[in-house]
């Protein structure tokens, strides 16, 4: 008896001539994540597609329960089921449904069994196998009833072409598309809550990511880059190596601070950040930018202030989170696990010369005027020749 | 770290002394188990009696009252949580204040959720509720439990007062005090307390080690099961290199027989010296220790204020140390601060090794910040 893992993949089976394309994405990032692991901990997996779903098995000792784990990262699968793999005879499928029949029936106190069988040679009708399966595990758990509408726990017998396969169910994947099949964004990530949501949101559907996070040494810590660098390092588990680039914004926001009317400080800064962005993303080759931005929730963020942020932008800017609430964008925060570390209390330099009252319907006339006092070219310039990077794998 | 640096957290931790630092390699060399009954381990028993010994006549106790814990927050949570299982029976009511370290008021937090009552007199402008507090003892109560000095805005809460109060209402209650900010650095409370927590790291020993007094008559529940050490206060083999460090800085310290009124000159230098800078205001409790000082900087996050102070060399710290992984004000706000306010708040605290020059270079740092980012 082996334990399997069953991958199924999800929305790219409806592709049509560029299935492939999409399939051999996939496999490369699973291939991948599974060297992560055998790297550190040795053994091997066997890959094989079949029928829509990938199998891996676990080879010379390696770990698949762990590789469930990873495999809950990967975008493109919808469902990660650990089986059982047995050979495809009624005899061995109900020694396998006693010996585990507490792993696949858990606490439950009612149950049923459902058996597919794609191997149509197979000599027992799926009925036929849901009634031997389910007597085998009243043979060990008598106290168990059978409710076939809503039963607590179920077992499902799936008899393939090679094998069978005996499990309690899949659990939920990633979904969306595969890594690198949709091009590559930058992702503004300022450590709050909202853009590594923002960042999971879009690299979801296929898109690899980059990420510029701006900084404003003396007034931030390292401490604050850290958290920002522990942020793209979770995200990196999904969506996959991440160049992050940081920007230092003093000198601009000094300049915002002296010269500017300090009620435009936070909308004048958006725009510099979203200039130095593209400028980011050029260097990069991302074709657009993802911000973190959800309408109304702060200052910055309301639609005259997301109209004069977005006018300086010559790429598309993709806000994911527009149109979710604070309590929404927490619940994905908490799935994707970037909460905990997006509620440490580092500032940011959004936070360095926040104006008591700023402007919340600010106008690209009253942007421009400000900006006249500026010289934004030289300042842009300056910042960008400080940018560092670190790459995160 | 850099030997440059303007080190002004000193509530936060304190630069051991030398001799505190031998203290603790010479204990680490004498390795033996202080329960073991051979040569190696009466060694080892010997020096951590002759600490005790050193720490009791300190802390103005009997040898057998003096208790060494792993930590101040150790000690505090054995008086309180041990307080209130031991009295569980008569009473599930403690009294405390409104501005405690973590280390009391969470304990507190989870006795409330334990079903226990808590009640928390106001400590505003840094002046516990004595009225209020007299109120709360007309009924049974197992505990009081307020601080000595206060580790954010440095002010001292009047122990002897609230022993009075104690003494003159009928409820029974035992009164601990956390005394870590105060230990040798204010006048010593331990004659109204019967139990007081200190820690070493505080007055220059290293850290690990902090300490607990329980006069003969108090009777506490342990909380941690083990080795029976510490006659099962602390139940596990004694953390000998910071016990014995910690007896040696307490030598060093006493020696040291001038170090409050240089501290309280240096806080008055301080004090003037701030007042001439646009944009900062200290926050002076009435009566107030001169180790540590609260200054708000107004429009400025303290965050923003010690990142740039770091930048420059100077170690201070936002709110305290112990809560600044946390965005919470609880204590500034107890003290009377706005929410803002409170934001903008910087804690600096000297130690006898602080010097006029530490304070000049503060400043020089506090004014470019208030010149640069004050916000309009």
């Amino acid at each position: 008896m082996e334990k399997i893992l069953l991958l199924k993949y999800g929305e790219l089976v409806l592709k049509g001539l560029n299935r492939k394309f999409f399939n051999n994405k996939l496999l490369s990032r699973v291939k991948q994540q599974l060297k992560k692991l055998t790297d550190a901990e040795g053994g091997s997996f066997e890959l094989e597609y079949a029928q829509s779903t990938l199998c891996v098995r676990a080879r010379d000792g390696a770990d698949i329960n762990a590789a469930a784990k990873l495999m809950k990262k990967v975008y493109g699968i919808v469902s990660v089921c650990t089986a059982y793999e047995t050979e495809k005879d009624m005899d061995s499928i109900l020694n396998i449904i006693k010996i585990n029949a507490r792993s696949l029936i858990g606490s439950a106190k009612s149950f049923k069994c459902e058996a597919r069988r794609s191997d149509k040679k197979f000599p027992l009708t799926s009925p036929e196998i849901c009634t031997l399966a389910g007597g085998a595990v009243l043979e060990v758990f008598p106290e168990l009833t059978v409710d076939v509408r809503n039963p607590d726990s179920t077992v499902f017998i799936e008899v393939r072409d090679k094998s069978a396969f005996i499990h309690s169910g899949g659990e939920k994947g990633a979904g969306g598309m595969p890594n690198g099949t949709n091009g590559k964004a930058l992702l503004l990530l300022s450590g709050g809550i909202d853009s590594p949501v923002a960042g999971h949101l879009v690299a979801k559907r296929g898109v690899s990511l980059d990420c510029v996070y701006f900084e404003s040494p003396p007034y931030t810590s390292d401490l604050a880059f850290d958290k920002v660098k522990q942020l793209a390092e979770k995200l990196s588990l999904y969506c996959g190596s991440i160049r992050l680039f940081s920007v230092p914004v003093t000198e601009i926001q000094e300049k915002i601070f002296s010269d500017c009317h300090p009620e435009m400080t936070t909308i004048l800064l958006r725009r510099f950040m979203m200039r130095l962005a593209e400028r980011v993303a050029e260097r990069c080759g991302a074709a657009a930018l993802v911000t973190g931005e959800s309408l109304g929730q702060v200052a910055s963020q309301t639609m005259p202030s997301l109209v004069v942020t977005d006018s300086v932008a010559g790429i598309p800017v993709f806000r994911p989170c527009i149109g979710l609430d604070k309590e929404e964008i927490v619940t994905i925060a908490r799935q994707i696990d970037t909460f905990e570390t997006s509620s440490l209390p580092y500032e940011d330099c959004c936070t360095v010369f926040t104006p008591r009252h700023p402007n919340i319907r600010p106008t690209i006339e009253q942007a421009l005027r400000e900006e006249a006092k500026l010289d934004v070219d030289a300042l842009i310039e300056n910042a960008l020749s400080q940018t560092k990077s670190v790459f995160i794998n | 770290m850099t030997e440059k640096i303007t080190y002004l957290d000193n509530a936060a931790t304190e630069k051991p002394y030398e001799a505190a630092i031998e203290a603790m390699v010479n204990a680490a060399r004498c390795y033996g188990n202080p329960s073991s009954a051979h040569t190696a381990g009466r060694a080892a028993a010997e020096l951590l009696e002759d600490s005790r010994k050193t720490l009791s006549s300190v802390v103005g106790c009997e040898k057998d009252e003096f208790y060494f814990t792993p930590s101040g927050t150790f000690a505090n949570n054995a008086a309180i949580l041990g307080t209130a299982y031991r009295h569980i029976r008569r009473t599930k009511r403690i009294i405390s204040t409104d501005s405690e370290h973590p280390s009391v008021e969470l304990p507190l937090k989870r006795l409330e959720s334990e079903g226990f009552e808590v009640i928390r007199v106001t400590t505003k402008d840094g002046l516990p509720d004595y009225e209020a507090l007299e109120n709360a003892l007309m009924s049974p109560t197992s505990l009081v439990t307020v601080m000595h000095v206060n580790n954010e805005t440095g002010a001292v809460y009047d122990i002897a007062k609230v022993r009075s109060i104690l003494d003159s209402t009928p409820s029974g209650a035992m009164l601990h005090c956390d005394n870590i900010q105060g230990f040798l650095k204010e006048s010593n409370p331990l004659r109204y307390c019967d139990m007081m927590s200190v820690s070493a790291h505080k007055i220059g020993g290293v850290k690990g080690c902090g300490g607990l007094y329980l006069s003969k008559t108090t009777r506490i529940s342990t909380i941690v099961e083990g080795g029976g050490q510490e006659r099962s206060l602390n139940p596990g083999t004694e953390a000998m290199p910071a016990i014995a460090a910690f007896a040696a800085a307490v030598k060093e310290r006493t020696a040291d027989s001038g170090r409050d009124e240089r501290i309280s000159e240096l806080k008055s230098y301080l004090l003037s010296a701030v007042t001439k800078i646009d944009g900062i205001e200290p926050n002076l409790p009435k009566n107030s220790s001169p180790y540590i000082i609260s200054l708000s900087l107004i429009g400025v996050k303290s965050e923003v204020a010690t990142n740039y102070l770091s930048s420059i060399g100077i170690c201070v710290s936002a709110g305290s140390a112990c809560s600044s992984k946390k965005r919470e004000n609880r204590v500034l706000t107890a003290y009377g601060l706005e929410r803002t306010r409170a934001d903008g708040t910087i804690r600096v605290s000297l130690s006898p090794s602080s010097t006029k020059d530490d304070i000049d270079k503060l400043c020089a740092g506090l004014r470019k910040i208030t010149e640069r980012i004050i916000i309009k």
